[in-house]
């Protein structure tokens, strides 16, 4: 009986980051870029530690001239990343953004 | 009070970072004038080139720097009163208005090895010695990614390449690349000219 709970629980939140991300997507391409944010950090509530959604985040504050979060973002993205190319993309939008 | 020296050395590593080529031996002081030249446009992007000057131009001003446009000659004006002048000519190595992306969320378990050693101690009764016999037994459980959803978006990239060159002698005397993507087209620009126009303005400090 446990296992069945177990089971349902991981699916309801497997789901749930599925039906997350595609709100997101969609919020994206229609420019709701607040939208956007809001899905993205229920996500990231659902522990989605990946960094390539710490980099969206950054792009979206940097598109809604939110430079404090951007940096925070981009930071993260620097500090999960193991990709040495993605990596590059955070130094230099920290770069950029640490220019007053 | 640790995030002092973590700050400086941050600064100092993001300061390095895509450092622009210079002639250590021209003086940047006795400029007095800065022309700069049309920008082609990429490829067969029409008005790109025109959308680079523009934004440059905006940076230049957002800089304090002074601009006059005589005879469709653009130049920064820069109050000295020596007569150097140099010319600023831009190439674009990567115009994208819009390209898709699309991150797909997996979830990654490596797997594991288990090994059981297992030790007894047996006594030989003809020699009267004792033996130590060990086993071990080892298991590995792979491991299985789970793909799962994906977010997809679209974004901008814009590469540029940025030479000055005294108009006197024609030595190149700095040089930078820098490249930027965004959401956003025409912030994409400004990020990634930002950059080199704030590098400009610390050579002629």
């Amino acid at each position: 009986m446990k296992k069945i709970i177990l089971l349902i629980i991981i699916s309801f939140t497997y789901c749930q980051t599925n039906d997350l991300f595609l709100k997101a997507s969609l919020a994206l391409k229609s420019g709701h870029y607040n939208d956007a944010l809001k899905h993205i950090s229920d996500s990231k509530k659902q522990k989605v530690m990946n960094p390539e959604i710490y980099k969206i985040e950054g792009l979206i504050y940097e598109a809604i001239n939110d430079r404090v979060n951007a940096i925070i973002a981009w930071k993260n993205c620097l500090k999960f990343s193991n990709d040495k190319k993605l990596k590059e993309e955070c130094k230099i939008h920290l770069n950029n953004l640490s220019i007053e | 009070m640790n995030k002092i020296p973590l700050t400086f050395i941050l600064f100092f590593y993001f300061s390095c970072f895509y450092q622009p080529a210079i002639n250590k031996n021209y003086n940047f002081k006795n400029v007095n004038s800065i022309e700069v030249l049309p920008i082609d446009d990429f490829k067969n992007i029409i008005g790109s080139g025109n959308m680079i000057e523009t934004s440059l131009d905006y940076n230049f001003l957002k800089y304090n720097f002074e601009l006059s446009d005589k005879k469709n000659k653009k130049s920064i004006l820069i109050d000295n009163f020596s007569e150097q002048t140099l010319l600023l000519s831009c190439v674009i190595t990567n115009y994208t208005e819009s390209e898709s992306l699309i991150i797909p969320y997996r979830d990654e378990n490596r797997g594991y090895t288990e090994t059981t050693v297992n030790q007894s101690r047996e006594e030989d009764e003809e020699s009267n010695k004792r033996q130590f016999l060990a086993s071990s037994t080892t298991k590995t459980y792979a491991g299985d990614i789970v793909q799962g959803s994906r977010i997809e978006y679209s974004q901008s990239r814009i590469s540029l390449i940025f030479t000055l060159k005294d108009k006197v002698s024609g030595k190149i005397v700095w040089s930078k690349s820098s490249w930027y993507n965004g959401l956003d087209l025409q912030k994409t620009i400004n990020m990634c000219l930002k950059e080199s126009v704030n590098e400009i303005k610390k050579i002629l400090k």
